[in-house]
């Protein structure tokens, strides 16, 4: 099969559709976790330690109980046990992990942690109830602070004797020490990332339902990939996986957040099955800010050593992350992945790294948009770093280290191969927009006027549809029904991703039909096959090339039963708005809903050995990884009496393969830009030193608005990559990008004052705060 | 808790219910209407989801008791466009532009953008930008949702003069 | 979460040393606070701070841990939790009496560790609002010692008393004032205006940062309550 040519009649694929999820959502009847209603249903809500880190000494439910309409209330040494434990278990050689049960118990590890769940009639009656849980602590010292957890005398858990959860270095490599010694300059920096939250409006929930007669759980998940999470809901409370059953409806954003179903979601399962009954739990925010998954914390050192003209000769990159408490992923994936894939769009032969992961007593840290975005920061800020070092202009410094399609394929020193990519392309083209020769003459002439603007720059090649383990495939059937219209099914989690929209504009294309006669459904485990769900960038490659997979193979059968029915060879036959021809003579065709017709209720008319029905199911496994490559470019200006930085012009160059829907690859983009702003400029969630969080509200956790986020303009460039349809993932590339270059704009507007930002968010307080350190320094 | 009884237009159809004085009017809106279009992303008045209009105007319904609505007429999301007939301008707007992705936010921006134009028939981008800034989206960026208002006076304007 | 303060008394530090030393009628200067019971050292209190349509209640023990009478100095540690809620509130607080001329002046050291909601939302403007909450105290317990300075020499006004209406010259109606003003204040123990000004980058002022100041109150308490103990 040619893989990488356009769909043959490429109507949809590539166009501006409107998405097929807008009415609904836009008249009110979207379907979100906490619209499910279900008969004799009740709420659940969450008694949380307000402390980081105490002994559990008692805890007393006489008058919790007491509130009429309370109808049960478990703490952890009383329903821990209907569930196995671990709940998960990244527990390895020298990595230890804690044992992770729904409640706490015994002791409580991080202000959030839930200690007790309330079951009552209403959600008021529950919060009432919850409010009187009577439980006694005595604090222990909590482990705060990713610089400080592994020297503290406090222990993150108990049982385990150590806050340090991995920690790996590669070999000694004379070569490296040689390059580094051999190189003109060799510059070392240390860059900071503060704890960020995913933040998805929608906060989490679900509605778990134990269904008596049927021995099935039913679960109303808030989730990005519903078959995942019954195989987990199946595992910890011990059913099998066909009694199981997952449905996501619309979901109200993930951001990684969503991937894993938590402790609070298991214990509603485990209450609703004590119960026999329908169990809603609904997060507030700050449930959400304080006790979901948080992201980033962590820093990267690196020594990066240059030739004179400042070509990169050697990288040592030295990664240390905090994981919180309770992580939703393996403590090593933040400094793995990053350090792995810091060599990123450049070349260069010699590289070691070390990494390190601490448990601290705060929220475990999860995926978001990106997780291994680590590096990009690091070295995209060094690169300006060691620009301005040695004088050179930070473009130019990129041109002259960034990977050529000539040096393709490449490999870089971790072992990744790309190919089909064009890290110089999107790099030139992103300058170009900007109109960089201008804003440098612009920059000159308001510098001479007191004025501080700048310009950053930010280069990277995202791996995308990683594709191993639970996430390795995806499968579409794509069944055409007997009156032509056709259903898609697959085991997709779009939440917000308008996969409704992307994968129909792929099926409708390859069987020729108006974009109308197709839908989409996902997200319910009795409905769709097996797929990995919505995450790390994958649906574009791994879902759409599927979907595209499955319905060529039925657009053959479609075009057999024609040919037989019209009395012509297939090969000469084509599909066009719903009819079939025979090409070059108009008069022959037959509508393609009279070959669905026939398909099925007419079996006599199908050719010899022809199944009846039209449908067909397709499995695919992408490539281990997809490479698509981008750089964003922006300008600020700072004002150095407030502090305040103002963006004035962003561009993003990006590489994304064949584009499915580019208004839906520009929406992705933009929403991954906003959130880096939002990290570079806002986004803290802090935590003072006995580790209570300090931004759990909308007022303290401060996101980007429309007065910060500015017009994002798109430069596209299309590498088909070698999956079928030739896409590329775009889910996570604008996140990744845009911190870096957003500091890197901030600094270079400040370079006058000798000002160096080597950490966010870049708040107007701390902009102050580094001005004021730079004269005094 | 002693109840009280209310009376509240929503949409044109009399809703009357009797709740306790501490319910909020989004959960009255929600779940004793029914109506789940309306939704709750903060419920402490910074993000704007569960903006309504309230007698014309456009109030934070997760900041409001139910029955301080008692004898006034709201408008929801589902209010806004007669059921199967065409889209308002905004929504139009919403839906050519991108202006949503995952629709979380979605009501509190197409409720509070009717409410902006009616004030600001011509607005100039800015003012878009400075008459939103009282709403939360995660997911968009604000790119399409700008250009959804712009486009929505612009629809106004061709309705008018057509 | 560290706090300083310092007021001022127009009354000999003896008075106010003595005044302080009734646990009854200081509590009474508190804004929010109430005394429930004593069990020898250890005193169970309430505190109530309102703001808006949000009230939070903590309910605790104060314990005298050190007491120097000639120097005029005490210093106590306090244990409470929410009366509705999960969080908890742990303050050790010293207070420091000293002569100036006629007046009194008093310095409040009060460490506060905090948990729960009221350490997430209120530690920014807590540090603000303090002061006006001590202020408070101190005006609370200057009308006090007027009232007994009334009551003993049948005549009101001691010098820089605070603002307000003018006492009453009959004793027991001087005393029957001051403690209506008092627990007034305490309806709205620190106005939500107050807050505004406090929060300096939110975008709203959220009622619920009070919920620190319970806290803090709790602290000055705990310290003014373990006086009398000793
Ligand atoms: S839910 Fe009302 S403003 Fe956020
Ligand atoms: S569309 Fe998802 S929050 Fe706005």
């Amino acid at each position: 099969m040619s893989t990488v040519e356009k769909p043959s009649a490429a109507r949809f694929v590539g166009a501006r559709v409107q998405r097929r999820e807008d009415p609904r959502l836009l008249s009110g009847h979207g379907q979100y976790i906490d619209d499910v209603r279900l008969p004799g249903m009740l709420h659940a809500t969450f008694v949380r330690s307000p402390l980081a880190r105490a002994r559990i000494v008692a805890i007393d439910l006489e008058h919790a109980l007491a509130v009429p309409g309370v109808v049960a209330i478990w703490d952890g040494s009383a329903l821990n046990g209907d569930a196995a434990t671990p709940l998960w278990d990244w527990a390895g050689e020298g990595t230890p992990f804690p044992e992770v049960r729904a409640l706490a118990e015994g002791d409580v590890r991080f202000a959030g942690d839930p200690v007790a769940i309330v079951i009552a009639r209403d959600r008021y009656v529950a919060e009432d109830a919850a409010e009187l849980v009577d439980v006694e602590y005595e604090p222990l010292q909590a482990v705060v602070g990713r610089e400080l957890a592994e020297a503290s005398t406090g222990r993150a858990h108990d049982g385990i004797d150590t806050n340090v959860a991995w920690s790996a270095a590669s070999p000694t490599d004379p070569a490296l020490e040689a390059a580094f010694a051999a190189s003109a300059h060799v510059i070392t920096e240390t860059f900071r990332q503060q704890r960020h939250v995913n933040v998805p409006m929608e906060p989490r929930g679900l509605v778990a339902h134990w269904e008596r007669g049927a021995e099935q759980l039913t679960v109303y998940a808030s989730s990005q990939n519903p078959h995942q999470d019954r195989e987990y809901f199946a595992r910890v409370m011990g059913l099998p996986e066909h009694h199981v059953r997952v449905i996501m409806r619309d979901v109200g954003g993930g951001f990684g957040q969503k991937i894993f179903r938590t402790r609070e979601e298991t214990a509603v399962a485990l209450a609703s099955r004590r119960l026999g009954r329908p169990v809603k739990w609904i997060e507030d925010r700050q449930e959400n800010l304080m006790a979901a998954n948080h992201a980033r914390d962590e820093q990267m050192t690196l020594r990066v050593g240059v030739d004179a003209d400042g070509v990169i000769t050697a990288i040592h990159a030295s990664h240390l992350a905090d994981v919180g408490a309770y992580p939703l992923m393996p403590a090593m994936m933040p400094g793995f992945m990053a350090l792995e894939v810091l060599p990123g769009p450049y070349r260069f032969a010699r590289y070691g790294w070390a990494g390190k992961s601490v448990f601290t007593n705060t929220s475990g840290i999860s995926a978001y948009r990106g997780p291994w975005m680590m590096e990009t920061v690091a070295r995209e800020i060094m690169m300006d770093v060691v620009a301005r070092e040695i004088g050179v202009d930070p473009a130019e410094i990129r041109r002259r280290n960034v990977i050529q399609t000539e040096d393709l394929p490449y490999t870089t020193p971790t072992g990744r191969e790309y190919d089909r990519i064009s890290p110089a392309q999107t790099l030139e083209a992103a300058l170009e927009e900007i109109g960089y020769e201008r804003f440098r003459e612009e920059q000159a002439r308001a510098r001479a006027e007191g004025r501080y603007l700048g310009l950053g720059i930010s280069t990277y090649i995202e791996p995308t549809a990683g594709a191993q383990g639970p996430t390795g495939i995806e499968a579409a059937t794509v069944r055409v029904e007997p009156s032509g219209k056709v259903n898609v099914l697959m085991g997709t989690g779009s939440h917000g991703h308008s996969l409704e929209t992307t994968m129909v504009q792929v099926v409708a294309d390859q069987l020729g039909v108006p974009i109308e006669d197709v839908r989409l459904l996902q997200g319910d485990t009795a409905v769709s096959p097996y797929g990995g769900g919505t995450a790390g960038s994958r649906s574009a490659v791994i879902a759409g090339g599927v979907a595209r997979i499955s319905a060529i193979k039925l657009r053959e059968k479609v075009l057999e039963l024609a040919g037989h029915l019209l009395e012509a060879a297939a090969a000469d036959l084509e599909i066009e708005d719903g009819t079939i021809t025979v090409k070059g003579s108009p008069g022959s065709s037959i509508a393609f809903a009279d070959v669905a017709r026939i398909a099925y209720y007419d079996p006599s008319r199908l050719p010899e050995g022809m199944e009846p029905g039209l449908e067909s199911t397709s499995r695919y496994s992408a490539p281990p990884a997809t490479y698509a490559n981008s750089t964003q470019v922006c300008t600020c200006e700072v004002d150095v009496a407030t502090g305040e930085v103002r963006l004035l012009d962003y561009v993003v160059g990006e590489d994304c393969g064949v584009m499915i829907n580019p208004m839906v690859v520009e929406g992705q983009i933009a929403g991954g830009v906003a959130q880096g702003i939002g990290g570079a400029l806002l986004e803290h969630l802090a935590y003072d030193e006995t580790g209570n969080p300090l931004a759990i509200t909308f007022k303290d956790y401060l996101l980007p608005t429309t007065e910060d986020v500015p017009d994002i303009r798109y430069v596209h460039v299309e590498t088909p990559s070698n999956t079928p349809g030739g896409h590329k993932g775009v889910g996570e590339g604008g996140a990744i990008g845009a911190p870096a270059a957003i500091v890197n704009a901030v600094a270079d507007a400040l370079a006058p004052l000798g000002v160096r930002v080597t950490s966010q968010p870049l708040s107007p307080d701390r902009v102050l705060a580094m001005i004021d350190d730079a004269r005094s320094a | 808790m002693s109840k009280q009884l209310i009376s509240v237009r929503i949409n044109d159809e009399l809703f009357e219910g009797e709740v306790e004085p501490r319910k909020t009017l989004a959960d009255f809106i929600r779940e004793d209407c029914t109506l789940t279009g309306t939704h709750l992303a903060c419920e402490h008045g910074v993000c704007g989801a569960c903006t309504i209009l309230l007698d014309g105007e456009a109030v934070r319904s997760c900041l409001m008791f139910a029955v301080q609505a008692d004898g006034a007429s709201l408008t929801t999301l589902e209010g806004l466009a007669p059921e199967g007939g065409p889209m308002t301008p905004v929504q139009q707007g919403f839906m050519e532009h991108h202006g949503l992705q995952c629709g979380f936010c979605t009501p509190g921006f197409v409720i509070s953008a009717h409410a902006f134009l009616r004030d600001h028939p011509d607005p100039t981008e800015e003012e878009i930008r400075e008459g939103l800034s009282g709403n939360l989206c995660r997911c968009t960026g604000y790119q399409g949702i700008v250009r959804a208002v712009q486009r929505a006076a612009e629809i106004t304007r061709e309705d008018v003069t057509a | 979460m560290r706090l300083e303060d310092e007021f001022a008394v127009a009354a000999p530090i003896q008075e106010v040393y003595a005044t302080i030393l009734d646990v009854e009628r200081v509590t009474g200067c508190v804004p929010g606070a109430e005394l429930l019971g004593n069990d020898g050292d250890v005193h169970n209190v309430g505190i109530r701070v309102k703001v808006g349509p949000i009230s939070m209640q903590y309910r605790g023990d104060v314990e005298i841990v050190e007491r120097d009478e000639a120097a005029h100095t005490a210093k106590m540690r306090v244990k409470g939790r929410e009366v509705r809620g999960q969080g908890t509130v742990e303050a050790t607080a010293q207070l420091r009496l000293s002569e100036d001329g006629s007046t009194t002046r008093g310095a409040i050291e009060v460490e506060v560790a905090l948990s729960g909601r009221a350490a997430s939302m209120g530690q920014g403007a807590i540090q603000d609002v303090s002061s006006k909450l001590v202020g408070r105290f101190a005006r609370n317990l200057a009308r006090m010692l007027e009232a007994d300075g009334a009551a003993a020499a049948g005549a009101a006004g001691a010098a820089g008393a605070p603002a307000g209406e003018p006492l009453s010259s009959d004793p027991a109606a001087a005393a029957a004032q001051v403690e209506r003003e008092v627990r007034d204040e305490d309806e709205n123990a620190i106005s939500g205006r107050e807050i505004v000004g406090a929060v300096v980058r939110g975008r709203l002022s959220s009622p619920l940062v009070s919920a620190g100041l319970a806290g803090v109150t709790l602290g000055l308490l705990g310290f003014l309550l373990g006086r009398r103990a000793g």
